[in-house]
């Protein structure tokens, strides 16, 4: 990580703790979400704003039931494009009304550029599920949620 | 006009199949040309003359998705692990295995002691061995090729590895492999078939040195004669051994894979729907009801995708998710908790006999079992069961404590008798159903029959 970055980092992360109850309120989560359609990339700040995650799923329409995948891509979040080289991500699901994450526990497999993919997803019951993202770069670890509703 | 007018000049029967389906089609037409007088949940009435007599169900459009959802049963999907799945030799050979009472270590007993065809694949009582650890209803074999998981707990994910484990189960065949393996090989016709399907039994199988007459591992038993037998052998004619004896369980798995229920009365209405316009406006609708798919069925199918909240888990073609769930009942007879899920997953990770195991035919890299991990809220779980042909499968639950579905429905109106779940939730909660309520779920559940 370069001391440019660090520096950007930082300031971002200020900015991001005056910002942070708006955001919240907005987005229902630690950061914003840009989308929600089949094949759209949807991303948002960790809980600091030190990082900004990019994911989409594989197929592109999350399937009912049925395993998939989900690509991962951790930016600096001042700019949304420099990916973060040592970025190891994690990531689960979780069904906040039946209090309950997967029937299966994902593999996620970093791959040192800043993307990762996550396998062994699967979404048994229809209704309203999180996606919980945790990005560790050196010794700083954030997350994030990002909401995703299965319908029938 | 009459209704055979109506039905000609609207939607005329070739396109929808059966007459009365193309009727169906004409009134949900008709009825949705006068939408707005639907009272949602209850049975109306329309004024206008030639819809008079016609009573309709009002549906959202999210229960209209999830009732699409519920049919029709999907293509069977490969299975990798078992390469004879699909082969017609290897599916005679399994069905005689099947009746064979020899198979069991008093020859009285086969497969299709516990699973009677002619109690659709079950056999009709509380619990197949009372005087088991943790006694358990008997699972129909209807569909059982589409399962991700098998027997309540799970500890098997294929119907291969299934098959093998009432062959080795005190209280049920409680045989050996060795033991079935030598019956196989002592029964010319049988060993014939087997030799044809999968070619040679083990080298040096007539040694009983090196392949005792029977043997298995009980590693929490080691001095059980069984078990001293089979640790008695070497590691490479046990491979062998078990070799075969997975072979035998893939031709089960090939005779059961043909187990499929055929269409039902609530397919046909489900199928008529598909085809009406209600399906591709993505909105709500108000449904006629028909002689075929009755007016009580039509009330607990809106229940059952609606308030009743069964579509949770009873999702999909099967009308299961294949998944576990904890519904508060794992306390049974002597005030034992079983454990369900938690130590199913203990079993199915310690079993040789998985899909990414060294005996599938090809490992699937994908599969289930590879991503699967222990966890504290698995204890108390059992497999969601497939409700086709569920009207005779009785009793249910996963130790058969309830005798009736209207039993079933009931305690989930209640929850009486139900403990602590062990996350709490609040999308299980009782239903509070009236007695005409319940009725209604049982006459749907009845429509899912294929007899």
């Amino acid at each position: 990580m370069s001391v440019s970055a660090a520096w950007r980092r930082m300031l971002v992360r200020a900015l991001t703790f005056l910002a942070l109850p708006t955001a919240a309120a907005v987005a229902g989560a630690t950061g914003e979400d840009v989308g929600d359609d089949a094949g759209q990339i949807r991303g948002g700040l960790t809980s600091a704003g030190s990082f900004y995650v990019e994911w989409w799923p594989e197929p592109e329409t999350i399937p009912f039931n049925e395993m998939f995948a989900i690509h991962f891509r951790v930016l600096e979040p001042d700019d949304r494009e420099t990916a973060i080289a040592d970025a190891v991500v994690t990531a689960n699901a979780w069904m906040p009304e039946h209090n309950h994450g997967t029937a299966l526990r994902p593999r996620v497999e970093s791959f040192g550029d800043g993307t990762a993919t996550a396998r062994g997803l699967l979404l048994h019951m229809e209704g309203r599920w999180q996606l919980r993202v945790g990005v560790a770069v050196g010794g700083q670890m954030e997350r994030t949620t990002f909401d995703i509703q299965l319908e029938p | 006009m009459s209704r055979s007018q109506f039905i000609e000049n609207r939607a005329p029967a070739a396109w929808y199949g059966k007459p009365w389906q193309a009727a169906l089609v004409a009134m949900v037409m008709a009825a949705n040309a006068f939408e707005a007088s639907a009272t949602e949940g209850r049975v109306g009435t329309r004024g206008a003359e030639t819809r008079a007599a016609t009573p309709v169900i009002h549906f959202t459009a999210v229960e209209l998705r999830r009732i699409l959802r519920l049919s029709p049963l999907p293509d069977l999907q490969d299975d990798p692990s078992n390469a004879v799945a699909d082969d017609p030799r290897a599916a005679a050979l399994g069905e005689r295995l099947f009746f064979e009472p020899g198979l069991s270590i008093d020859g009285e007993r086969s497969c299709a002691s516990c699973h009677d065809p002619r109690l659709d694949w079950t056999d009709g009582q509380r619990v197949s061995d009372p005087e088991a650890r943790f006694p358990k209803n008997t699972p129909s074999l209807w569909n059982t090729a589409y399962n991700r998981w098998f027997f309540f707990n799970g500890r098997a994910d294929s119907a291969w590895a299934q098959a093998l484990g009432p062959l080795e189960t005190d209280g049920e065949m409680g045989s050996s492999r060795l033991r079935t393996i030598h019956f196989v090989a002592s029964d010319p016709e049988l060993r014939a078939a087997y030799v044809d399907v999968f070619g040679l039994l083990p080298d040096g199988l007539d040694d009983p040195a090196r392949f005792p007459p029977a043997g298995r591992p009980i590693p929490a038993s080691p001095e059980d004669p069984l078990h001293r037998a089979w640790a008695s052998m070497n590691d490479a004619d046990r491979h062998q051994a078990n070799m075969a004896f997975t072979n035998l369980g893939k031709a089960l798995a090939a005779f059961e894979r043909r187990l499929i229920t055929s269409e039902t009365p609530f397919d046909r209405f489900v199928a008529t729907l598909r085809d009406t316009t209600v399906a591709a406006s993505g909105g709500g609708a108000a449904i006629p009801v028909t002689e075929a798919f009755p007016v009580t069925a039509m009330r607990g199918l809106k229940l059952f995708v609606g308030r009743g909240a069964c579509t949770l888990c009873h999702s999909g073609p099967l009308l299961s998710d294949g998944e576990f769930h904890d519904l508060g009942i794992a306390l049974g007879d002597g005030m034992r908790i079983d454990p369900g899920r938690h130590r199913g997953v203990l079993q199915v990770l310690r079993s040789p006999f998985t899909r990414v195991g060294r005996y599938a035919d090809a490992v699937v890299p994908d599969a289930p079992v590879f991503f699967l991990d222990q966890g504290t809220h698995q204890l108390g779980e059992f497999k969601t069961p497939s409700l086709r042909n569920v009207a005779g499968t009785a009793p249910y639950m996963h130790d058969g404590r309830f005798a009736t579905l209207e039993e079933v429905v009931r305690f989930y109106s209640t929850r009486e008798g139900a403990l602590p779940l062990g996350h709490p939730t609040t999308l299980l909660q009782p239903l509070g159903l009236s007695d005409e309520e319940i009725a209604d779920m049982v006459s749907f559940l009845e429509t899912l029959n294929d007899s």
